[in-house]
């Protein structure tokens, strides 16, 4: 019996056989936009909405959830054999609509609209595959996690959730179902550190969302030393375009005309992106806001600086927090650091940062990153903290 | 007043600089104290957490005195 998904921390343990047997009862409450709930709810509504070609999207968590207004009954009259009829069916899904919002991280959530095809186009399905087991280190209801979720459930893997667990649950959780494979932001990888353990079930490490970090990988690569390391460009707006190995990325040749950098910035033609109304774009390009810088050309090579909306305006100098970050993670008993911008009328912005670590003192931190960086990109303010503020997508929050 | 001086000697000491002379009410943030801009800027932030005053909002301040007449008001 193959387990579909697993919380432990919720007490949920899904089979595909429980699976199967979900989707093939007679009536369905359906619900156009998914409700809080728990992951295998909130999948089983997804799949259903998939075979029944029905547009969904999910609650957004302020709104008061009104069951009249967004919900239905579905007589089902398919009967599946099993659940790879299942999967054969939702993978020939054409008019199924999933309505997504970006994390509005740089403004007001936009609304985007996803086909069957575009959110999955960088899914990768084989018979290598079908033993691997997913670590969900996402939300389930955003971009990234809805990835994971598609890659494991289309190789009929097993899906272990991991978000926002503490990290003695998520070791104990890899070694009771062999996990081997894990997607997640450097701040979720983050927060297994320090760790003195073994992983050798873990196959397969991708860093998405924030920029990667070489010390972070150093640091995993003694807890999972099995595990190969690649790199995700990634967006609510685009899905996944672009993978790595490392900090450099290449825009394949199939996409290679709808990808140019502008000012460092990374345009994306509308071709590659969701549907929707509430892009600006210019001449059919979006520019995505993030900074990179270009290695080489033929192909396009690049990595990734910084996000635009991070960079942090110090007396007219711009500071990027991840290159202060980076340089603080190198002092011995740093274990989280985020640097962020706090307004101020003599400056414009006082560079501040949030760390958590054992004993280490403020005079040392400072002068510490005075050896290697400009007065301006030091931290003036800092706070020890226990743990780092998070956004709901899991990326540090800037402000 | 003795606050104010407080945490003058920590923004010093935090940054590694040292104090060449006594602090008094007439002493002068940048001349006599040796602050740059960046250290009057966290001075600015700690000041403002302790009193919730901004020093630095309605024009400028030259002395140690005018810290603690904004503070006091």
């Amino acid at each position: 019996m193959r387990l579909f998904v697993v919380d432990d921390a919720a007490k949920i343990q899904k089979s595909y056989d429980d699976l199967l047997h979900d989707i093939n009862v007679k009536r369905f409450e359906f619900f156009n936009e998914i409700q809080p709930s728990n992951i295998y709810e909130t999948f089983l509504n997804l799949i259903i909405s998939i075979l029944f070609e029905k547009e969904v999207g999910f609650a957004l968590k302020e709104e008061p959830s009104e069951k009249t207004t967004n919900y239905s009954i579905i007589e089902n009259t398919y009967k599946f054999s099993d659940i790879d009829s299942v999967i054969e069916k939702v993978m020939q899904a054409q008019q199924w609509k999933l309505i997504l919002h970006t994390s509005g991280t740089t403004g007001i959530p936009k609304k985007v609209s996803h086909s069957f095809h575009s959110i999955t186009k960088n899914i990768k399905i084989s018979a290598q595959r079908s033993e691997d087991v997913w670590a969900l280190a996402f939300n389930p209801r955003h971009m990234a996690g809805l990835q994971v979720f598609f890659q494991a459930f289309l190789n009929k893997n097993t899906l272990v959730n991991c978000f926002g667990l503490p990290k003695e649950s998520i070791f104990k959780s890899i070694d009771k179902y062999n996990i081997s494979h894990f997607s997640a932001t450097p701040t979720f990888y983050k927060l297994l550190l320090p760790c003195s353990e073994k992983f050798e079930s873990v196959k397969q490490i991708t860093f998405g969302g924030e920029k990667f970090s070489d010390t972070l990988k150093v640091q995993l690569e003694k807890i999972f030393p099995s595990a190969k390391f690649n790199n995700i460009y990634a967006s609510t707006e685009a899905g996944s375009l672009f993978s790595s190995y490392g900090n450099y990325f290449s825009v394949p040749e199939n996409i290679e005309q709808f990808v140019k950098i502008i000012n460092n910035e990374l345009w994306i033609h509308k071709n590659l992106l969701a549907n929707t109304n509430d892009f600006t774009l210019y001449d059919a390009w979006y520019p995505t806001g993030d900074i990179v810088s270009v290695i080489s050309e033929n192909p396009v090579t690049f990595t990734f600086i910084s996000r635009k909306n991070e960079m942090i305006n110090v007396g007219g100098n711009k500071v990027n927090p991840h290159e202060v970050e980076e340089v603080i993670l190198q002092l011995p008993g740093i274990n989280d650091v985020r640097v962020f911008g706090k307004s101020n009328s003599l400056m414009g912005n006082v560079l501040c940062a949030e760390i958590v670590s054992n004993g280490i003192s403020e005079k040392e931190i400072k002068s510490f990153v005075k050896l290697q960086l400009p007065e301006y990109k030091v931290p003036r303010i800092i706070k020890f903290v226990s743990n780092i503020h998070q956004t709901e997508t899991g990326k540090k929050s800037r402000r | 007043m003795e606050n104010i001086v407080q945490i003058i000697t920590r923004v010093l000491e935090n940054n590694s600089k040292s104090l060449h002379s006594t602090i008094n009410e007439k002493s002068s943030l940048r001349k006599d104290i040796g602050f740059d801009s960046l250290d009057l800027a966290e001075l600015t932030v700690i000041i403002e957490e302790e009193y919730g005053i901004d020093i630095f909002e309605d024009g400028f301040v030259e002395t140690v005195g005018d810290i603690y007449k904004k503070v006091s008001k």
